[in-house]
């Protein structure tokens, strides 16, 4: 199994077509892969975390 | 909690990012509200698109976020609350830094008993999960010794309605009166019921610390607050020392305080795991190395989770507001405070 990372900041139209795709249909050697995992929060330069907090409280 | 991750996360950065990345932090406010948080997490993860949730605040509040989290596969690291339910191992994708509201309560509870000798306690508490966790964690640690609370009384959050709950302590009079609630709410009841009966008065980590001994406005002296990380003044431990270092490069004006600290502790978990990665970074990758390192030494301060134990730290530290309204760490109870 082979798998394919895309920092969301990097994805392209025809990525995305790409995974809708092989999402869609499973259809592997087309485009060499047979998952496409989409890594969102990440990309070539940057790594975003998130946080729920309270802003004039106790944190 | 904001302010120690992004110490933390400026401080890699200056230095280069991890694998040559940059951290960032999005934070937003959701008002100490459940369906705030609600909104705020499910904006974070499908809008803004993050990789994994930090430093979320409250008990609440995370036990609403945290199934959003769990669902989307996301990792929700070191929530700032000891609530019981996150510290079950069936959470994958949850990674708490610090010891539990239980064993707060329990250190609590021990110190009284055997450094005071004290059997009437009684328990202030948030009429929600926060609350209803404290409130289970001493009555468990009292059973323990055979005992019971002797009264206990909630407030609603976010209302500074402490006033009847007040009046019912003083009523009582007992020898000790534990609080767990937000730092308003309990710095109000400690000058309320000050004014007429003088009990030892607890409190958990979640008040944080400075901010507590101003807002009880010289009412302070005497009371106590288990905290979770270590003193932040003491910059003989190492990461500590680094943390006084990141702080006044990132913002000269801010004093190193106990929430800041377990923030910036959050910060350096998380980036631990992001440099055991390497380049290649999955969220997989990133829950693996934090569950299954064993100890974690973040330079003095060790965590260490293992395939039952999504908890880092069982530390829990004894500090006192003194006369002079300033923290101080104690080992024991002592009535001169």
């Amino acid at each position: 199994m082979k798998l394919l990372r895309v920092p969301l900041s990097n994805l392209t139209p025809s990525l995305v077509g790409a995974a809708v795709m092989v999402a869609a249909t499973g259809v592997a050697c087309a485009c060499a892969t047979d998952q496409v995992e989409i890594l969102s929060g990440v990309s070539d330069d940057h790594i975003l975390f998130g946080q729920s907090a309270v802003f004039s409280g106790p944190a | 909690m904001r302010l120690g991750i992004k110490v933390a996360f400026y401080e890699v950065n200056q230095a280069g990012g991890v694998h040559g990345r940059r951290l960032e932090l999005k934070t937003m406010d959701d008002s100490y509200e459940t369906d705030y948080a609600l909104h705020t997490t499910r904006r974070l993860i499908e809008k803004v698109g993050v990789f994994a949730l930090i430093g979320a605040v409250g008990t609440p509040m995370t036990r609403v976020s945290s199934p959003l989290a769990h669902e989307a596969g996301v990792p929700f690291l070191a929530p700032f609350t000891g609530a019981e339910f996150l510290r079950d191992p069936g959470l994958h994708n949850v990674v708490n830094l610090r010891a539990s509201y239980y064993q707060e309560t329990e250190e609590m509870i021990a110190r009284l008993t055997e450094d005071l000798g004290v059997s009437r306690v009684a328990v202030f508490y948030q009429d929600d999960s926060f609350g209803a966790n404290g409130l289970e964690g001493v009555r468990r640690a009292l059973e323990l010794r055979g005992l019971e609370p002797v009264g206990a009384w909630d407030y609603q959050r976010n209302s500074g309605a402490v006033r009847q709950a007040a009046s019912s302590l003083v009523e009582l009079d007992p020898e000790a009166v534990v609080l767990i609630g937000t730092q308003d709410a309990v710095a109000s009841t400690i000058k309320l019921v000050s004014r007429d009966i003088r009990p030892v008065f607890m409190t958990v980590s979640f008040v944080g610390g400075t901010a507590l001994a101003k807002a009880v406005e010289g009412h302070g002296r005497g009371v106590y607050v288990t905290q979770v990380v270590p003193f932040p003044e003491d910059a003989s431990l190492p990461v500590v020392a680094d943390y006084h270092a990141a702080l006044a490069r990132y913002d000269p004006s801010e004093e190193p305080g106990f929430v800041s600290l377990e923030g910036y502790l959050a910060g350096r978990l998380a980036i631990f795991g992001l440099e055991a990665c390497g380049r290649e970074l999955s969220r997989e990758c990133f829950m693996d190395s934090l569950n299954t390192t064993g100890v974690i030494d973040l330079d003095g301060f060790q965590l260490k989770f293992g395939p039952n134990d999504n908890q880092g730290s069982d530390s829990v530290f004894l500090t006192v507001v003194g006369a002079d309204g300033e923290y101080r760490q104690v080992d024991r109870l002592d009535r001169q405070y």
